[in-house]
C-alpha cells in the first residue's frame, strides 16, 4: 500500500457543500493525471449521493489551492476543493 | 518594488488603532482603512434580523489568495504597505469582520487599492458566511452586485 499512498487525491468540500455531503473530504484513488471533469465523474461514480447532493448547483473548484477550470489537470496526490461562490468580506 | 503586505485570518478581534500605527511609514502621506462590520439587517427572504454571522474559510488558500490580490493591487497602484485581516468563526452584530488598510504617498492610490482589494476579496477569496437569525440559519448567497463591482477593475486601466 505504501506505493499507492501518492495516488490518493483528496477532494475537499466547504460551507454549504460540506453540510450537504455530510463530511469535509472524500479520498479518491487516482492512478494517472486527469482533468477536473473526469475526476468529478469518478467521484460521482464511486459516491452517487454526492452527484445528487450537488445536482444543479453552481460551484467553483481549486486544485492545490488555486482556482481552476474543468479542464485543469489533476495529478495523483493533488488536492481538489469544491465550493459554492464565495461570500466573504 | 518596495511593497509590504501583512495578511492574517483569525478568530480574535483586531485593534484598528494598533493596525494603523503598524502601517505608518515615513514615505507615506496617506492611509486608507476599510472595516467591514456585522449589521442587523433583515435578510431579503426573512422577517427577523441577523443575530450573528458564522464565517468559514479554506485555510492556506485564503491567505495565499489575499496576498496574490494585494500584489496585483501594488502592481497597479503606487502603494507601499497593506494590512488585511479577515476574521472567521462566530461574529455577533456590530463585531468587526474585515480590515483592509493601505498606505501610499498620496491618497488616490490608497483609496483605489483599498476598493480593488475589497472587490476582489468578495469574489475570489474562499470565505463563506452563514447568516444566523433568531429562527433560522442559512448560507449567504453570492451577490451579483459584487460581481458587477469587479467589472470596473477589469475594464478600467
Amino acid at each position: 500500500m505504501t506505493t499507492q499512498s501518492n495516488a490518493v487525491t483528496k477532494i475537499l468540500f466547504f460551507a454549504s457543500f460540506r453540510e450537504l455531503i455530510g463530511q469535509p473530504a472524500i479520498s479518491i484513488h487516482l492512478m494517472k493525471p486527469t482533468t477536473v471533469t473526469d475526476l468529478l465523474e469518478q467521484l460521482y461514480a464511486e459516491h452517487p449521493q454526492v452527484k445528487a447532493q450537488l445536482a444543479e448547483r453552481e460551484f467553483l473548484f481549486a486544485v492545490n489551492q488555486q482556482l481552476a477550470t474543468s479542464l485543469t489537470l489533476v495529478q495523483p496526490g493533488d488536492e481538489l476543493a469544491l465550493f459554492p461562490f464565495v461570500t466573504g468580506g | 518594488m518596495n511593497f509590504r503586505c501583512q495578511c492574517r485570518v483569525q478568530t480574535e478581534n483586531f485593534d484598528l488603532a494598533a493596525e494603523y500605527q503598524n502601517l505608518l511609514r515615513s514615505d507615506c502621506g496617506a492611509v486608507v482603512c476599510f472595516v467591514g462590520l456585522v449589521r442587523d439587517h433583515v435578510p431579503s427572504d426573512g422577517t427577523d434580523p441577523v443575530r450573528a454571522l458564522e464565517l468559514e474559510h479554506y485555510p492556506g488558500m485564503t491567505e495565499n489568495s489575499i496576498k496574490h490580490i494585494a500584489q496585483q493591487a501594488a502592481e497597479r497602484f503606487d502603494i507601499r504597505a497593506m494590512t488585511v485581516i479577515h476574521r472567521v468563526g462566530l461574529l455577533q452584530v456590530s463585531e468587526q469582520i474585515v480590515l483592509v488598510a493601505v498606505a501610499s504617498a498620496h491618497r488616490a492610490a490608497a483609496f483605489s487599492a483599498c476598493e480593488m482589494m475589497m472587490d476582489y476579496l468578495k469574489n475570489y477569496v474562499p470565505i463563506w458566511k452563514k447568516i444566523h437569525t433568531q429562527h433560522h440559519s442559512e448560507w449567504a448567497e453570492a451577490k451579483s452586485s459584487d460581481q458587477q463591482a469587479l467589472q470596473r477593475w477589469l475594464t478600467e486601466q
